[in-house]
């Protein structure tokens, strides 16, 4: 890995990111660089820190200390709708769709950091906002086709099982068109064959759209089969990074879950 | 016979009208953003005094003797831009707060301005500001027409100015949320962090639409000053911005159809009150000692108001639209399901 940062500046790049909430260090000098294109895991127990890491890496919260930088740019004083133009997109652990709204509004929404179309043009249908609405629309319906849901498009999204609203998420945040892309437990609440779909889904959306993903999930068997590398947190604390293999077989890790002992 | 019936429900009418599209403007804000303002008949109040001072306080300061329609004119985009510039002062301090916060902040202007009114000399004081009428004035001695013509037509002339701003508003709305601004605004209101992380701009939205809604409520006060004449600081009390809440509310927020359907409910209970024959009476509440207190249904119009709103809350309280619109599709699917579900949504 270390050869590669030589050769290429890392799409995603976070220093000792530390994040306190009050007396409770919830990251502790976190970092991480993610090359473009790669797939890497992050995992640890329940309350590990990872979703603090995706929210401090989108700019939900602020680090106390440490430095982001996405695609060259420091994010430090940026706020998240900035940040998710810099071409971050993401999804939630407990899913966060707007329920009102069917299933391919949800989508339209996700078009906010490629619009082109001003306010004036909007209220006034110029024929340029009205061929972009066309496009979006175009689009839309096109990432729902490749997530598999395109026939609820017109269903509330708060009505979709559960692993729909996973994959519609993940449709909402491919139309940000995104370099970046930071899943939360995409396989959470899925059977076997379902996550066996995904985790062909997620290969074949790096390589449509030339991605770079980090993903959180607890599904061990999943993430190992996806991910070049993988992040271990343990109460804020990095505790092995490595391939798959490697971290595997890392006491650390496995006191981390196990509990102490455990190899015994 | 037929102008005296015209002259009743044409004001009425009209009055509608100016409702329709104070209760359009304040839904971009309270319905389709989520921003709770209690502040919009400050806003209108703003756009009223405005257009009443330009030509009632202006041209009698500058002498220049009767106000021309040049300055009727111009006393519109005027208010519009005044209100919105009050919008944009009241909007970026205020947004940053949320929920009840805002609201008590918003409520808050409405009253300044209100109390502002009433103490300035130039705006009034609480007598309020009287305001020539030059539409009657350009329609008799520009157009040498005749008394009766000019009063009629003066009439139609505001319904349609009243109506027709609604319309345009109603159309200006539509449009923008069907855009993809509109979906952000609509992502505001269902959760913002999400809407955040989607790279959408909250502040710049919500001062956007807070300037727009204001900006809007501004023109709605300019009809309101010009058709009544006068302006004084108590029509634009809080009771009357409520009652523009609740019709937000009753109509479903963010549904601009369902807005237009609860302002004509809200406007018509109070006429249609007054109609009752002084004879009717009916029983309100039991004293003891007295036994049961009659009142006219005249007097009861807070009464059914509160009723309503109780019900509504208790029985649909996603308003009568919910989110949706009147639109063409929309009546036809209802008419096809009617027969079999007897036209259950």
């Amino acid at each position: 890995m270390s050869e590669s940062t030589v050769l290429h500046q890392p799409i995603l790049r976070a220093q000792n990111v530390t994040k306190r909430f009050g007396g409770l260090t919830a990251v502790d000098a976190f970092s991480v660089e993610l090359q473009s294109g790669e797939i890497v895991g992050l995992i640890g127990p329940n309350g590990a820190g990872k979703t603090t890491v995706f929210n401090l890496l989108t700019g939900v919260y602020k680090a106390d200390h440490g430095a982001i930088t996405l695609r060259g740019a420091d994010t430090c004083w940026l706020t998240p709708d900035r940040i998710a133009g810099l071409g971050i997109a993401r999804t939630f652990q407990n899913i966060r769709l707007f329920k009102e709204m069917t299933v391919l509004e949800n989508v339209k929404v996700g078009f906010q950091p490629v619009k082109r179309q001003s306010i004036f043009g909007a209220i006034c249908r110029l024929p340029r906002c009205c061929q972009e609405e066309k496009e979006i629309e175009r689009e839309a319906l096109a990432l729902l086709e490749l997530m598999g849901i395109a026939d609820l498009k017109d269903a509330r999204s708060a009505g979709l099982a559960y692993g729909q609203q996973r994959r519609l998420e993940i449709a909402r945040a491919l139309a940000m068109s995104p370099k970046v892309l930071l899943l939360d437990e995409p396989a959470a609440g899925t059977n076997e064959s379902e996550s066996a779909d995904l985790q062909a889904l997620i290969r074949r959306i790096r390589e449509k759209f030339n991605l770079t993903i980090l993903l959180i999930e607890h599904d061990m068997p999943f993430v190992m089969g996806l991910v070049s590398r993988l992040l271990v947190l343990d109460h804020g604390v990095t505790i092995a990074e490595g391939t798959p293999e490697d971290v595997r077989r890392d006491p650390r890790v496995i006191e981390a879950y196990l509990g102490q002992g455990a190899e015994a | 016979m037929f102008w005296d019936h015209f002259q009743f429900w044409g004001e009425h009418l009209l009055l509608v009208g100016i409702w329709v599209s104070l209760a359009l403007s304040l839904n971009l804000i309270n319905g389709s953003t989520g921003l709770f303002s209690l502040g919009h008949q400050g806003f209108f109040g703003v756009g009223a005094y405005t257009a009443a001072m330009l030509v009632a306080v202006l041209p009698e300061k500058m002498g220049w003797g009767a106000p021309g329609i040049g300055l009727f004119l111009l006393s519109f985009p005027l208010a519009m831009l005044t209100a919105a510039l009050f919008g944009l002062l009241v909007g970026v301090p205020c947004l940053r707060m949320r929920g009840d916060y805002l609201a008590i902040a918003t409520l808050g202007f409405g009253e300044i301005f209100r109390i502002f009114a009433i103490n300035s000399e130039t705006m009034g004081q609480s007598r309020g500001l009287s305001v020539p009428n030059v539409v009657r004035a350009f329609f008799l001695d520009t157009l040498k027409m005749e008394r009766d013509d000019a009063r009629h037509l003066e009439l139609i002339f505001y319904i349609a100015l009243s109506w027709g701003l609604s319309l345009l508003i109603f159309v200006c709305m539509r449009n923008l949320m069907r855009s993809a601004h509109g979906r952000a605004i609509m992502a505001i209101r269902e959760d913002e962090t999400a809407a955040e992380l989607l790279g959408v701009n909250l502040t710049r939205y919500k001062v956007l639409v807070f300037v727009l809604g204001a900006g809007m409520a501004g023109l709605s006060g300019a009809v309101y000053a010009h058709y009544l004449r006068y302006v004084v600081p108590e029509q634009f009390a809080l009771m009357q911005g409520v009652i523009f809440v609740v019709i937000v509310v009753m109509g479903g927020m963010g549904s601009f159809s369902g807005t237009v359907i609860a302002t004509i409910i809200i406007y018509f209970i109070p006429v249609l009150l007054s109609f009752s024959p002084d004879s009717v009476r009916v029983p309100v509440f039991f004293e003891p000692g007295r036994g049961l207190v009659y009142r006219s249904p005249k007097e009861l119009w807070q009464v059914i108001f509160s009723l309503l709103l109780i019900g509504m809350i208790l029985l649909r309280p996603q308003g009568i639209m919910g989110s949706r619109e009147v639109t063409f599709g929309w009546m036809r699917k209802r008419a096809e399901s009617a027969p079999g579900k007897g036209g259950v949504t």
